[in-house]
């Protein structure tokens, strides 16, 4: 029998096992000096005569900076101590392990790295494993400063990282090793540093079983934790963090139980025939023969129907809507009130309105609930305020749904057109906010395809629609993505917006990226309108007329995203040859139930709301789509997402309600009547 | 019922054991090869004692394989009475005897088949750190006890906690200060109260000056608890615990203290009165000279930590499960401590 003598630097954690393994039967025995060094050097000198290799755990994983090895100045004297018995640390399984590790991870899990960011409570203990994940085109975020010296920076390259390591190696190699005190990531304060809030809100959070026992864990809801290895104690803490996900990249085997790296390494060192230092290949030749395999802790799913919560806010369109809240009813009765100015609306702080209960992802069974918020300005007191008020409102709000447990804010009508369009209010809030326009032009193209496969004017040629599509304020947010992913879909697209010279920009970057469709741009969209075949008008109009309904070609589909409208009901009325859709609803999965009016009715919610729902359903708290510039890449990501979770077209709405069957076929039949006319 | 007593020939041991030769079928007691003429010696008479060579600080506890095979199929319950006790001790000593000797011990009794309890005997200095009432089920903190005695005993209880053996029901007993028999007094070494009654005893030439004065400084806190328990009163509880010990499948953890717990001040007034030296005690507050006069008096440093201590140790879980013990009066038993301190020094001499 192989005896092997684990001597721990950290708490209490003694064992005594005896493991087969490989026809070897191994005894581990284990003590653990609570950071008493002294008392584990005395232990190594008594005992070295009794066991056959000496594992020492919980001193600080040396790292190779440029081919210079950096180590502790007590890990270095215990290695070289003056003793018969070999005495490992770790180092040689673990720079071979965890970048295999992390490609087996890849393999089985690709989802989980590429294009994510991932965050490190301590990277500099994990450079094998850095090095692995940029070449996954991964993001990186190190929270070191604050693990190591309690300051909140992050550092955002390997390099950077190195730099600081080599910086600080002199003064950390002359601390002792003691208890480290608890560091605390779940502090309310940290989540306000916008530069912090990066790391935080990394996709992907890589530590160590070590650092578990030091760490207050930020909230991980719909996270994936990757650790070198568990105990049930550190499980269980880790659990209560709710990560969606943990990956373990543990020494498990079926006849093997939980070891960290150091262990592993005597382990191997007994499995030898001959008493020679572990090597790469020896480790390598382990891995297959012992059939080592990282392993994902199967208790997520039981988390995953755990209810997750985000907020939403949205305002009044008029001040009729205003009075529709539940603490207001009373008042509309009382002509007073209904003429108080929207200035004095203003004085009202936000408020919580209502719930979306019941939001059921179709892929994953997670469920979700909105946190619906409110503030009482309407879109033209909002417009005519300082936008410091309406963000102050905005934060207020965002730090409400926070400590109610939300994970991610969506902002919604007129609250992310305020100001930088979300910018500032997602740096001051201590959660990750979102406009939802990703969502919104995604759901816009969708009623668009939907309506015009509906009124059949249109042909197309392979996927291609041989007709004109013209986006009414194509420079704002939804306005330009709706215009670039038109032209990959239309032959002919027209843009309009009232600065021209912003057009001219977005005119070039369409012609470069979809060259068999004609661009043209101008600033009246009047001048155009008897060619097109579908108007998508998104602009900030606050109801102003911005086009003439007369001029509008029979049979043509007007989608309305712009809220106000820029269509009023009375135009639409005027052409019933003319679909008009209100399009940028969608509906939610589940048995969706909304408490309170948000104008929209059954599971019917806006589509910015929706890709709020998404990105929690998904565990994708980020800041997905902020100012006014959003990216049609992002459309494209958002509308799978959308589709896997069961996010659809509520089929398309008019200004007041459904547009029916019937009401379709009845445009279309005059439509042909009016094409007809000479 | 088959018992494995390890630590048998100390303090305790060698009085607990007569006390519990007719409750069990078979009593093995763990000797250390070197201490075995001596155990033959002390046990000879009883024909129920099974002596079994081994050492709890090695990795395989038992010297021969025959006794490991036999005491692993046949006992119910495992009694570890051994470990280190010197307030004094090194790290090295202190963590080998009573950390790894637990967690041997622990290892052998989870291979044990028939095992149903594991005793283990710790101390009340524990939670000697905390302030006012410290109640048995109070969860155990991994404070760093200045002394490495404290901290190891510490360690070792809360080992006994985290291990998994099984059904095997945990029983904690923490002894307070242990002294001498409330009969003739008699102790085997000085330590704890004994080094003050050491002292006192110096003094008593100086009876005089001391009455004089009229006044007697003492350092310590007034609140400070000296939680005496004379060894005869420790076996009896201890014997009653374990022949006849609660069902519960929870660790159990009992303070085996005196329902009602004198202060240091107290001990050295009553100590005082008897030696018929009349001042009153003053309790002083610790101070930069202290380290250095108790080092001339010949106390060791390592007292001061309970001279200052706060702690008052609830016995609530003891009365409730053995309520009919019988409690001890440390004040009736002071003449017989003096005396069994007189006799002992005077031996030593």
């Amino acid at each position: 029998m192989k005896e092997i003598l684990n001597l721990s630097i950290g708490p209490l954690d003694n064992f005594d096992e005896t493991v087969k393994l490989l026809g070897e039967t191994i005894r581990i025995k284990r003590l653990a000096v609570d950071f008493n060094y002294s008392l584990l050097k005395k232990l190594i000198l008594k005992h070295e005569h009794e066991f056959d290799v000496i594992a020492i755990t919980g001193f600080p994983t040396p790292f190779k900076i440029g081919g210079k090895v950096f180590e502790h100045q007590q890990v270095k004297e215990l290695l070289n101590l003056p003793i018969n018995t070999p005495v490992v640390d770790g180092r040689n399984v673990r720079d071979t392990y965890i970048p295999w590790a992390i490609n087996y991870l890849n393999s089985k899990h690709p989802e989980i790295f590429k294009g994510k960011t991932i965050g490190f409570f301590l990277g500099s203990s994990q450079l094998p494993m850095i090095s692995e994940l940029e070449a996954l085109d991964c993001n990186m975020a190190f929270a070191d400063p604050y693990f190591l010296m309690k300051t909140p920076l992050v550092i955002k390259s390997k390099s950077k990282l190195e730099k600081f390591c080599k910086v600080n190696f002199p003064f950390l190699n002359k601390l002792r090793i003691r208890q480290f005190q608890n560091r605390d990531f779940s502090s309310q304060w940290l989540a306000h540093i916008p530069k912090f809030k990066d790391f935080l809100n990394s996709d992907v959070f890589i530590l160590n079983n070590a650092q578990l026992n030091y760490l207050e864990l930020p909230d991980l809801s719909g996270k994936t934790v990757i650790v070198d290895y568990l105990t049930k104690a550190t499980l269980e803490k880790l659990k209560d963090s709710k990560p969606a996900k943990i990956l373990s990249c543990t020494f498990a085997t079926k006849e093997m139980p939980l070891y960290g790296t150091s262990l592993t390494e005597a382990i191997f060192y007994a499995l030898k025939d001959e008493p020679t230092p572990v090597s790469s290949n020896d480790t390598i030749k382990f891995i297959e023969k012992l059939n080592i395999r990282p392993t994902q802790e199967d208790w997520n799913e039981k988390h995953d129907v755990q209810t997750e919560r985000f907020g939403f806010v949205v305002h009044p369109l008029s001040i009729d809507h205003l009075l529709k809240h539940p603490l207001l009813r009373s008042f509309r009765r009382y002509k007073q009130v209904r003429k108080l100015s929207e200035s004095a609306l203003k004085l009202l702080p936000g408020f919580h309105y209502g719930q979306v209960k019941g939001i059921k992802s179709k892929a994953t069974g997670k469920e979700v609930t909105g946190e619906i918020y409110a503030i009482s300005e309407t879109p033209k007191a909002m417009m005519s305020s300082p936008k410091e008020n309406i963000y102050a409102k905005l934060v207020s709000l965002a730090n409400d749904a926070h400590a109610s447990g939300c994970k991610i804010f969506g902002l919604g009508a007129y609250t992310k057109i305020v100001g930088d369009a979300g910018v500032t209010v997602n740096s001051r809030a201590p959660l990750p906010v979102t406009t939802g326009n990703s969502l919104s032009a995604a759901s816009t193209l969708w009623a668009a395809s939907y309506a015009i496969d509906k009124m059949n004017f249109v042909k197309k040629k392979g996927k291609i629609y041989q007709g004109v599509a013209m986006v009414v304020g194509a420079t704002g947010s939804i306005g330009k993505v709706s215009s670039i992913l038109l032209s990959q879909g239309w032959s002919e697209v027209i843009l309009i917006a009232p600065r021209p010279y912003k057009l001219i920009d977005l005119a070039d970057r369409i012609k470069e990226d979809s060259p068999a469709c004609k661009v043209s741009y101008g600033t009246n969209p009047d001048e155009h309108l008897s060619r097109c075949d579908l108007v998508i008008t998104t602009t900030s109009a606050q109801g102003k007329k911005i086009l003439d309904i007369e001029k509008v070609k029979p049979g043509c589909v007007i989608c309305d995203v712009s809220r106000p409208f820029d269509i009023s009901a009375e135009d639409a009325a005027k052409r019933p040859d003319v679909l008009v859709i209100a399009s940028g609803e969608v509906e939610l999965p589940g048995d969706v139930e909304v408490t309170c009016d948000i104008g929209l009715e059954g599971q019917v919610v806006y589509a910015c709301l929706a890709e709020t729902a998404i990105l929690a359903l998904e565990g994708r708290h980020e800041s997905f789509s902020l100012s006014r510039d959003i990216s049609y890449k992002k459309v494209i990501e958002i509308d799978r997402l959308a589709r896997k979770h069961g996010v659809k077209l509520s089929a398309i709405m008019g200004h007041d309600c459904e547009i029916t069957q019937d009401e379709i076929d009845l445009a279309k039949s005059k439509a042909k009547l009016a094409r007809e006319e000479p | 019922m088959k018992l494995l007593i390890t630590g048998s020939s100390g303090f305790i041991g060698k009085r607990l054991i007569p006390m519990i030769l007719e409750d069990y079928e078979t009593i093995y007691l763990l000797i250390r090869p070197k201490s075995v003429p001596k155990a033959i010696e002390s046990f000879a008479n009883y024909s129920n004692v099974k002596l079994v060579e081994g050492d709890i600080l090695s990795n395989d506890v038992f010297l021969n394989v025959e006794d490991l095979s036999e005491v692993v199929e046949n006992i119910d319950s495992i009694l570890h009475l051994a470990g280190g006790y010197d307030l004094q001790m090194n790290v090295l000593d202190a963590y080998t005897h009573n950390v790894v000797g637990v967690q041997n011990t622990l290892e052998l009794a989870r291979k044990c088949k028939r095992l149903k309890y594991f005793h283990h005997v710790s101390t009340y200095a524990v939670n000697a750190h905390k302030k006012g009432k410290v109640f048995e089920a109070d969860r155990l903190e991994n404070y760093s006890h200045h002394d490495h005695y404290t901290r190891s005993k510490l360690q070792g209880e809360i080992l006994v906690h985290k291990t998994h053996i099984g059904d095997v029901k945990k029983r904690i007993y923490r002894p307070g200060i242990v002294v001498g028999d409330t009969l003739e007094g008699s102790i085997e070494k000085v330590d704890g109260p004994y080094y003050f009654l050491n002292f006192l005893f110096k003094l008593e030439k100086h009876k005089q000056i001391i009455e004089k004065l009229g006044i007697f400084p003492i350092p310590c806190s007034k609140k400070a608890s000296l939680p005496l328990i004379p060894v005869d009163s420790l076996c009896t509880w201890l014997a009653h615990a374990i022949v006849s010990p609660t069902q519960d499948q929870v660790t159990k953890t009992y303070h085996f203290v005196g329902k009602e717990q004198i202060n240091l001040r107290q001990f050295v007034e009553m100590c005082l009165r008897e030696m018929e030296i009349e001042c009153s005690v003053v309790p002083v507050r610790s101070n930069f000279l202290l380290r250095k006069t108790l080092q001339k008096i010949g106390i060791p440093e390592q007292l001061i930590f309970y001279m200052f201590s706060e702690a008052h140790y609830s016995t609530r879980q003891r009365r409730t499960d053995f309520g009919e013990l019988k409690e001890f009066s440390i004040p009736e038993s002071v003449p017989t401590l003096i005396k069994g301190a007189r006799d002992y020094l005077k031996d030593k001499k």
